[in-house]
């Protein structure tokens, strides 16, 4: 312990003696513009027009309301100019409900007390969603496929010693896809022995198919990519996936906007 | 013994290297100015004649004469020993609950180039806190209705901080031809916040006891004066993006965390974590 003191004070001493003086205020110090080369910032490393990328990105919903989703997508980007391109996005997703769901406060154990009070009459069979009991935004998805418009205008380098060339690209997505939803089913049995006395199905791995009740949506995200190697980037992004649905609010269905966002990151592999 | 001197050149080692690196630097940077000037004298045109000024104290050529060229050069703006005011536009992004947006002021002296403390506030006649659509659909749509936890209800309607602010890293970015400057900073505070409350309003009209009927069988009052002000730590990460030396526009993304209750019929306790989105115009002065 004394000699990591020891160590931690002598690195402080000596951090006055390695501080480099910062160059960027005396990049030109005899004011005669004689430059060895160009500076790095018009280098574009990773030129955009013509490149090929394959990301495969690891997706995270954001804001749950009564599903946490978790998944993978494939992508594909090609580029066209230096600032457009288009992508085409294949992902699965995985749903789990939320404790707004599933605690002994939540909707099913709420449903649950009122069905464990022997006053009541006992519940059994389905016990959420019913045609009495529903909320909007319930169903879970399950696969998506996009066709993505990809605007990249910021290109840019970030200064991390000073000599490492470092780039990277900021860039907005917009588009259109279908995606599958499934909905899991809660169900008791006639004389429930407690609250968590319940059973849910369809929330297995896999339940629930990749397309099935298929819906169209509409796509927009806006990320980053930081070029580690000549062939490989790191990505991350925020995405949405909004679609039209109908919940019935009270005065019968009525159509709403459904808002699913996710955060993604992953790796970005340059094909060419 | 031989061990105790083993752990002292362990210690010393590296130390001993980081000392010796400053002048070893010093000696590469005082070889290749003069090699610089040197190259510089002989490719240039042959001089008139004219009288011969003294040479530069070698000293000072060694201080100046770096031309290496690095990723990012030429930044536009510089912040060392000014002060950064930036009125902000602010929006929470976890809005599970509970969502904020308003009007906020900042203003921070940048010690070094790379390190600033900031004083922070949201203004609070400008800040509109609300309910998300969750708590409206669970007590509408479930029977029987169901309402969060009170302390999840509870509505900040103020926050302040003193942060720390650091900037290491920098860069530049084009823009269809132009070029962006920009810098990335972590901030790390304490501040104040502020809250207000949940309670059941009376089945009367009287809305002085506790506000109006929100939609979902609760009204909003002050708490107590003990409970309403409570200390907050501040983590957050942002970017700068300069236009000019004075003018530029900030992007932040803080959370506010602190921890709050709620005493009805059962006391609940949580620790909030307001994670808010800043958009700011800063100016340098």
């Amino acid at each position: 312990m004394r000699n990591a003191s020891v160590l931690f004070v002598l690195i402080f001493l000596a951090s006055p003696g390695a501080n480099a003086s910062p160059p960027e205020y005396f990049d030109d110090p005899f004011g005669d513009s004689d430059f060895k080369d160009a500076p790095l910032i018009l280098d574009i490393a990773h030129p955009t027009k013509g490149r090929g990328q394959l990301s495969l990105l690891f997706a995270s919903s954001i804001i749950d309301k009564y599903t946490n989703h978790m998944g993978g997508l494939l992508e594909f980007d090609y580029s066209f100019t230096d600032t457009l391109g288009a992508a085409i996005a294949v992902g699965l997703m995985h749903g789990q409900l939320t404790n707004i769901v599933t605690d002994e406060g939540g909707i099913i154990g709420n449903i649950m007390q009122k069905c464990m009070d022997p006053s009541a009459n006992a519940c059994g069979g389905g016990l959420f969603p019913t045609a009495d009991n529903r909320v909007p935004d319930y169903k879970q998805i399950t696969g998506v496929i996009d066709a993505l418009a990809v605007w990249a205008p910021l290109y840019g380098k970030i200064n991390v010693v000073s000599e490492i060339d470092v780039n990277l690209q900021a860039f907005i997505v917009a588009g259109a896809g279908v995606h599958g939803r499934r909905e899991v089913v809660a169900s008791t049995s006639g004389s429930p022995r407690s609250v968590s006395d319940y059973t849910l199905t369809g929330d297995g791995f896999g339940d629930g198919g990749f397309l099935d009740d298929m819906k169209v949506h509409g796509t927009v995200g806006v990320g980053m990519q930081v070029f580690i190697l000549d062939w490989l980037s790191l990505r991350a992004e925020a995405r949405g996936l909004l679609y039209l649905d109908e919940f019935d609010f009270g005065e019968g269905n009525e159509t709403y906007l459904s808002q699913f966002w996710f955060f993604q990151s992953g790796l970005g592999f340059i094909l060419f | 013994m031989k061990m105790q001197m083993r752990k002292l050149t362990q210690l010393l080692l590296p130390t001993m290297v980081t000392f010796a690196s400053a002048p070893v630097w010093a000696q590469s940077d005082v070889e290749a100015a003069l090699k610089a000037v040197e190259e510089a004298e002989a490719v240039s045109a042959p001089a008139p004649v004219q009288p011969v000024e003294p040479a530069a104290e070698p000293q000072e050529v060694a201080e100046e004469a770096d031309e290496s060229i690095y990723v990012v050069q030429r930044r536009v703006f510089s912040k060392s020993g000014k002060f950064e005011v930036t009125p902000i536009f602010y929006t929470s992004l976890n809005n599970k609950f509970v969502g904020h947006l308003g009007l906020a002021v900042a203003a921070a002296y940048h010690l070094r180039e790379n390190f600033a403390i900031e004083v922070q506030s949201s203004i609070p006649l400008a800040m509109y806190q609300f309910y998300s659509a969750l708590v409206f659909e669970v007590y509408d749509h479930v029977e029987p209705p169901l309402t969060p936890q009170d302390v999840d209800l509870k509505q900040m309607d103020y926050f302040g901080a003193l942060s720390a602010q650091f900037s290491a890293l920098y860069g530049k970015m084009e823009f269809y031809g132009i070029l962006i400057d920009y810098d990335l900073y972590a901030t790390a505070g304490f501040g104040l916040v502020s809250t207000l409350e949940t309670c059941s309003p009376p089945d009367t009209d009287d809305t002085t006891a506790c506000g109006e009927n929100l939609g979902f069988g609760k009204g909003l009052q002050s708490p107590e004066a003990g409970d309403r002000f409570k200390l907050s730590g501040n983590l957050g990460a942002g970017m700068r993006f300069f236009f000019s030396d004075h003018l530029g526009v900030r992007v932040e993304l803080r959370d506010v965390v602190y921890s709050d209750k709620a005493v009805s019929t059962d006391t609940t306790t949580d620790i909030r974590n307001n994670v808010l989105f800043f958009a700011g115009l800063t100016i340098l002065l």
